[in-house]
């Protein structure tokens, strides 16, 4: 019988070349069809973030940033000339110190 | 005149796929499908070569935009089929709720008749059969997934450390200390398969 550590080198060299001479599998028709799919569904994908990413960009940022630059237009002309229930509700709140705990009043 | 499409260099593949013509991927598929079975065979079990294959291309697809044509394709596919057998093995080690089994009967047959050989011939002729490859998957099952992919990539591939450093993105000093002691481990797994010291299987 062969000591020990020779039969180990004998076993892992007899690995080491079953290793490297192993068959190489060959991939089914079928699985090239299916990484193509998946490519195209990634591309697809990715076309639509694209195109929602370009209808937020074009239609819906302005769109937002206009309506809060009138609002916020609106706000300024109504406290400034002191018109509308805005300014009411905004001069029972300051006017003293009961005023603060008017919101609870409207429910807020 | 147009080009047959072989003739393209992959970067003007990569340039028209990048373009948004995604066909033009099949080539790269076509020319590197080998390839990739190549070093996914020796990583991963046979069952599962096709799904990490496809994998490997898909991730390469997604990061497309991160080759640098100045670098070979050919090797920078090889690190992502590289990785993605190595988070095969970190997802089935996470998932791994049964313990390793023991050696089968017909490895421990294979081992005794290995031992006995006497000729080169025989001995070659051991290590073409399919108990070679189930004893080397039982003893890689039992080191973590670190260790058998610097193992495979290192001791029984033919990758040089400093490949294998690139390839699983690690320093080369963590490679060598991890081959030497994942050798070491698997030195040992082997030890106690040899005859006189073995866990049998019923």
């Amino acid at each position: 019988m062969k000591p020990r550590e020779e039969q180990t080198d004998r076993i892992e060299r007899a690995l080491r070349i079953a290793h490297r001479t192993q068959a190489e599998p060959e991939f089914a028709p079928a699985w090239r069809q299916k990484v193509m799919r998946d490519i195209r569904r990634l591309h697809n994908e990715a076309l639509d973030k694209s195109a929602e990413a370009l209808v937020f960009k074009r239609i819906i940022l302005p769109f937002a940033s206009a309506t809060a630059i009138a609002a916020g237009v609106l706000l300024v002309l109504t406290l400034n000339g002191g018109l509308g229930i805005e300014y009411d509700v905004l001069m029972l709140m300051v006017e003293d110190f009961t005023g603060l705990f008017s919101p609870e009043l409207f429910g807020l | 005149m147009n080009r047959a499409p072989n003739d393209f260099a992959d970067a003007d593949v990569i340039r028209q796929v990048l373009e948004g013509n995604v066909d033009a991927f099949e080539l790269l598929l076509d020319r590197y499908q080998g390839h990739v079975s190549r070093i996914v065979s020796k990583h991963v079990p046979r069952d599962t070569v096709e799904e990490v294959a496809h994998e490997t291309f898909v991730r390469a697809y997604q990061s497309l935009n991160n080759f640098r044509a100045s670098e070979s394709f050919k090797y920078w596919l090889s690190t992502i089929a590289v990785r993605c057998c190595y988070d095969f093995w970190r997802e089935q080690y996470k998932h791994r709720e049964t313990p390793v089994s023991s050696m089968s009967r017909d490895c421990q047959e294979w081992i005794d008749k290995l031992l006995s050989e006497r000729s080169q011939e025989s001995f070659a002729g051991q290590t073409r059969r399919q108990e070679a490859l189930s004893l080397l998957h039982w003893a890689l099952e039992q080191l973590s997934a670190q260790d058998r992919m610097v193992l495979t990539l290192t001791y029984f591939g033919e990758y040089s450390v400093a490949e294998a450093a690139k390839f699983l993105g690690w320093s080369v000093p963590n490679v060598k200390i991890r081959s030497h002691r994942a050798k070491k481990k698997l030195r040992k797994v082997l030890s106690k398969a040899l005859p006189g010291d073995r866990g049998v299987r019923a």
